[in-house]
């Protein structure tokens, strides 16, 4: 094991650090205390042969770090190096880290077991990590302008207000600092997720904002803006709980006996309710250790660095994707806030300088900086900061497994169980399959965290912070998990289990009458048949896909092509993807949707313009149009892979009729070309156009005429109709697809479409609602788009539904005036 | 008094050097501790005394120079308690490496003696003349020994020649901010003051020439 060595004025400072170090390590580290001198007289001062004699009682092949406080006792520390021998002297190093702080930090790493490299860059830091790093000279703050602001959002500025800030402050180009003046913080770069985070604001504090004099107006209102809508906290934490429940979640079930409660029980804290009997399977969730390597370019392993952020980030972009309706949009908030890690401009700066200074591999300095960050937090006052710490590890621990070129994907199991956690991180929850995962319980975690968040949306049942006892349940043991108590069974005696057996029987068997009907085709009671499609993101969800009981796919979204890289995809590449896609679909067709990017999507190779308002700015089809030899390429490729099978071309955020014109121009213009190269492509190609505009939908009857299909993006036709931000909590009451006024413009897009003889699809959130499928079913809708994980439990609502009975409610419906009007009737519809 | 005898310093000449250092260094104690009080720590006439009465005890017998100058070295650095132990022990140190074994010592051999002392404190401190240390008084007499030896001058006259250098060196010191140790950290205040390394390096040497002229004469 790595020794340390105290080199002290006083013996007994050095003989007291090495009794707390000793504590602390929690392994029998070995220290060795060379404080002081031999004369009773004068007992301070340092003696190099005490401490020659300290690193030789200490020093193994696995090295020893000698700490001295200060003057002499450093000269004496180098003296006593410079005696050993040669082939001992190679293994000492002084560390120079302040005493106490170096010494504890060394000691609790060595017995971590981490390696001296790691060890000593852990001691450096030691002093640094109390604080945030101080900032740059101020020279802008010279030359700006100061603002004194009151934060008053009830949690202060945590994550997602955090987050919020840093984008928002990410628009602007000058300098701009911010110091929580209640607290007595240094001022920080209000860029930075990690000096805002670090400053601790909480509600109630004061704040100064100081920015360029040329932008420091628009600075200070952005803030006061967030301020006045308190960081878009306050409605969405009172409106969160009660939309928890997932449907068909069976009733409370009746209090277990007193006596079943003394026996092998764990109280914790009721995230998602339902019932769960089956094995234990405990999954461990820290930061993996990473042995530094010496590297020899500094520079490509930078580079390395700036790719895993930013497949990173692609990666969270994609699993968020994938998730589907899973999580709301505000919860994807979270996420911006991992992400906002990653741009963390403090963060790459000191990675990328230690990296250069110290010529060691990426990882190991990530790993280090991520563990200080963790730590950092963890060790704040703030309940909900230190919720952050795991927020931390888990952007550090995704970044980590790109540059160490693992793909393990997290909490793999064979027979479904019932997973155990330390404590759940926010990617957990997202990479989880509810069909192979019975439960989860954790040993920490609240409800306020991110995880905890994310986790109570979950259809399966979810326990928080039973504590340390869950260690005891041994792996595989049979436990019954009880969402709704918060409760957690080691080894369920016959009454406890037969108490909960027969609700749990109820909520299973609709689960199972769901998987049942999943490879049937859709159809409702009175034998309609209707097109199920599946919503893709990705060439990895192939096999979810083909699994999922869709007979095509109705949205392929094609961002994640341009998302993990510097340029733009090529035509071959592009091709590849679109040609795997189709091949592996087997015969089932392709929507392609040609790129949606800006708005929220932004890339940064595309060098756009910043746009004060980008979900109302240059995106979709405008964007394409605008830069004809990048839409060319995208169109080229996907009328290439229509030669291996059946693909529809579909343009995303159509305003007018002229820009489906100018679309299909530069189509057959492509067209030719592929001819002229004597490349083959199917000439018959759907094509299609996106209902998302409200002018669209308006002008449906004029545009259908032009394509072969309509399919409607509810997320943004509701917030384009309703103006309602679907990223702002303060709006999301408004932002609701239910509402009448979205519903008729549906209603409108469907009776266009039909009357001039094309089939309407839709493929935004509301397609896999089931207690829309009525409502959409009896406006005529053709095919319904969903996340594959949506589609068994909608073709069992289908097959519960009768066509006449549904026109009569979506008759009933438009005449409603609001969406929970709406949501009712249709619920007595579904009998629910 | 011979040719020989002035041409060389023996392991006799040595011992003398060393006992005379610690009587010289122990004499004072009080002077260099005053030295010290307004600049230092006032410890450095205690600690120096102190290391070298250890020095003394340690003393091998025999006549091999190099083992007695390290072995001044090791006393030094585990005696002296401040920055001055290891300072004067690497200084030993590293002058006595190339002399193990040597019962005797040429003007070139001594001369390279003073310089590898010298580059040793300079190492051990990360210092240079002009820093306000003991290197002040030190770097000189390297110097001026060595002009003296290539000049024909004998022993006692290239050591004298040292200890003036030392003691100007000393003095120099006088009116200099120090930039290394505790006494950096006054900053201009430690202008005045004449620095007490520099005072106990210019003793030893003055030591030195004293103990060599008393034994050619």
């Amino acid at each position: 094991m790595i020794g340390i060595v105290i080199v002290s004025h006083s013996r007994k400072l050095a003989e007291g650090l090495k009794e707390i170090a000793d504590v602390m390590s929690g392994q029998p580290v070995p220290i060795a205390a060379a404080g002081g001198v031999d004369d009773p007289e004068n007992p301070l001062g340092t003696d190099g042969i005490r401490v020659l004699d300290a690193i030789r009682e200490v020093l193994s092949d696995e090295g020893v770090l000698v700490f001295a406080d200060i003057g002499s006792a450093r000269l004496n520390a180098e003296t006593a190096i410079d005696l050993l021998e040669p082939e001992e002297q190679e293994k000492v190093h002084f560390c120079d880290a302040p005493l106490v702080e170096g010494v504890l930090a060394a000691a609790v790493q060595i017995g971590a077991g981490s390696p001296l490299q790691a060890v000593m860059r852990e001691a450096r830091q030691a002093a640094s990590q109390k604080a945030p790093a101080p900032e740059a000279p101020q020279d802008a703050q010279s030359g700006g302008v100061t603002r004194e602001f009151t934060i008053r959002n009830p949690m202060g500025l945590h994550a997602r207000p955090a987050a919020l800030l840093v984008t928002t402050m990410n628009a602007f180009t000058g300098d701009i600092r911010l110091a929580n003046l209640s607290k007595g913080k240094k001022p920080v770069n209000a860029k930075s997720i990690n000096g805002i985070m670090l400053s601790e604001v909480t509600a109630d504090d004061r704040i100064s904002v100081t920015a360029d004099p040329a932008e420091a107006e628009p600075v200070f209102a952005a803030i006061e803006d967030l301020i006045r809508t308190n960081f878009g906290e306050e409605a969405a934490v009172a409106s969160r709980p009660a939309a928890a429940a997932p449907a068909g979640a069976p009733p409370p079930p009746e209090t277990a006996s007193p006596a079943v409660i003394a026996s092998g029980q764990l109280d914790g804290i009721s995230i998602a309710p339902g019932f769960a009997l089956g094995p234990l399977h405990h999954v461990r969730s820290t930061l993996p250790e990473v042995e530094p390597v010496e590297i020899t370019d500094p520079a490509a392993e930078t580079e390395r660095f700036t790719w895993a952020l930013s497949d990173a980030e692609a990666e969270i972009r994609m699993s968020l994707a994938g998730a589907g309706q899973r999580i709301s949009a505000y919860d994807r908030k979270i996420f911006d806030a991992h992400i906002s890690y990653l741009h963390d401009p403090e963060i790459i700066e000191t990675v990328t300088q230690r990296i250069a200074g110290e010529r060691i591999c990426a990882a190991a300095v990530w790993r280090d900086v991520v563990a200080g960050l963790a730590r950092t937090y963890a060790a704040l006052e703030d309940p909900l900061l230190q919720a952050r710490a795991a927020d931390v590890i888990d952007v550090g621990q995704r970044v980590l497994r790109f540059l160490s070129g693992g793909e393990t994907s997290p909490a793999v199991v064979g027979e479904p169980s019932v997973l155990a956690f330390e404590d759940l991180r926010p990617s957990d929850v997202l990479a989880l399959d509810e069909k192979s995962v019975l439960g989860i319980c954790t040993m920490t975690g609240g409800k306020t965290s991110h995880a905890g968040i994310l986790a109570s949306a979950l259809s399966i049942p979810v326990v928080f912070a039973v504590g340390d006892a869950l260690v005891g349940i041994e792996e595989g043991e049979q436990v019954l998990l009880d969402g709704t108590a918060g409760t957690i069974f080691a080894a369920p005696d016959a009454e406890t289990i037969a108490a909960m057996e027969k609700d749990r029987k109820a909520w299973e068997e609709r689960r199972a009458r769901a998987e049942a009907v999943r490879k049937l085709p859709a159809r409702t009671a009175d034998g309609q048949e209707i097109r199920v499609a599946a919503n893709m993101a990705s060439v990895e969800e192939l096999g979810v896909v083909a699994a999922s009981g869709a007979q095509e796919v109705g949205l392929l979204r094609t961002e994640f092509l341009y998302m993990r890289r510097d340029s733009a995809p090529g035509e071959d590449e592009q091709y590849e993807v679109y040609r795997t896609l189709v091949t592996g679909l087997a015969g089932k067709p392709l929507t392609v949707r040609t790129a949606d990017i800006g708005g929220d999507k932004p890339v940064p190779y595309m060098d756009r313009p910043a746009e004060a308002n980008p979900n109302l700015g240059w995106r979709g089809l405008r964007y394409s149009l605008g830069v004809p030899e990048f839409f060319d390429v995208q169109l080229a490729a996907i009328l290439r892979a229509s030669a291996h099978g059946p693909v529809r071309i579909m343009f995303p955020l159509v305003s007018t009729l002229d820009e489906v014109k100018a679309a299909k121009e530069r189509l057959r213009a492509v067209m030719k070309e592929l001819q002229a190269r004597n490349l083959a492509f199917d000439e018959n190609v759907e094509i299609g156009l996106m209902i998302e505009v409200p002018a669209a939908a308006e002008m449906a009857d004029v545009l259908a005429p032009e394509v072969d299909f309509f399919s409607i993006g509810t997320n943004d036709l509701t917030q384009y109709v309703m103006a309602a931000d679907r990223a702002n909590a303060r709006v999301q009451d408004l932002f609701d697809p239910f509402n009448p006024a979205v519903l008729r413009m549906i209603a409108r897009s469907i009776k266009a479409a039909h009357e001039a003889g094309i089939w309407i699809g839709m493929c935004g959130a509301m397609a896999g609602s089931p207690v829309a499928a009525p409502i959409l079913l009896g406006l005529g809708l053709d095919e319904f788009s969903m996340t594959p994980s949506d589609i068994p439990e909608f073709k069992l609502t289908l097959s519960e539904l009768c066509l006449p009975a549904c026109r009569d409610l979506a008759e009933d419906v438009l005449k409603l005036s609001s969406a929970n009007a709406v949501r009712d009737r249709a619920n007595f519809l579904l009998g629910r | 008094m011979t040719d020989t005898l002035a041409g060389a310093v023996t392991a006799p000449m040595v011992r003398a050097w060393i006992e005379k250092s610690a009587k010289v260094l122990a004499d004072n104690r009080a002077h260099l501790t005053e030295l010290d009080s307004p600049i230092g720590d006032s410890d450095h006439g205690n600690n120096m005394d102190r290391g070298f009465k250890a020095v003394l005890e340690k003393l091998p017998q025999g006549d091999d120079i190099g083992a007695m100058l390290k072995s001044v070295a090791m006393s030094l650095i585990s005696k002296v308690g401040g920055a001055a132990g290891p300072l004067y022990g690497t200084m030993f140190l590293d002058g006595a490496k190339p002399l193990a074994g040597k019962t005797s010592l040429t003007g070139e051999e001594l001369a390279r003696f003073f310089d590898d002392a010298v580059a040793g404190v300079m190492k051990r401190g990360r210092s240079d003349v002009g820093m306000k240390t003991m290197l002040d008084a030190l770097a000189p007499a390297a110097k001026a020994f060595r002009e003296e030896i290539a000049n024909g001058s004998d022993m006692p006259a290239a050591l004298k020649a040292a200890a003036k250098a030392a003691e100007q060196g000393m003095e120099a010191t006088i009116p200099m901010q120090a930039q290394r140790g505790r006494a950096s950290y006054l900053g201009e205040r430690s202008i005045g003051h004449q620095d007490p390394g520099a005072t106990s390096s210019y003793l030893i040497l003055q030591a030195f020439s004293d103990a060599v002229e008393e034994a050619v004469q």
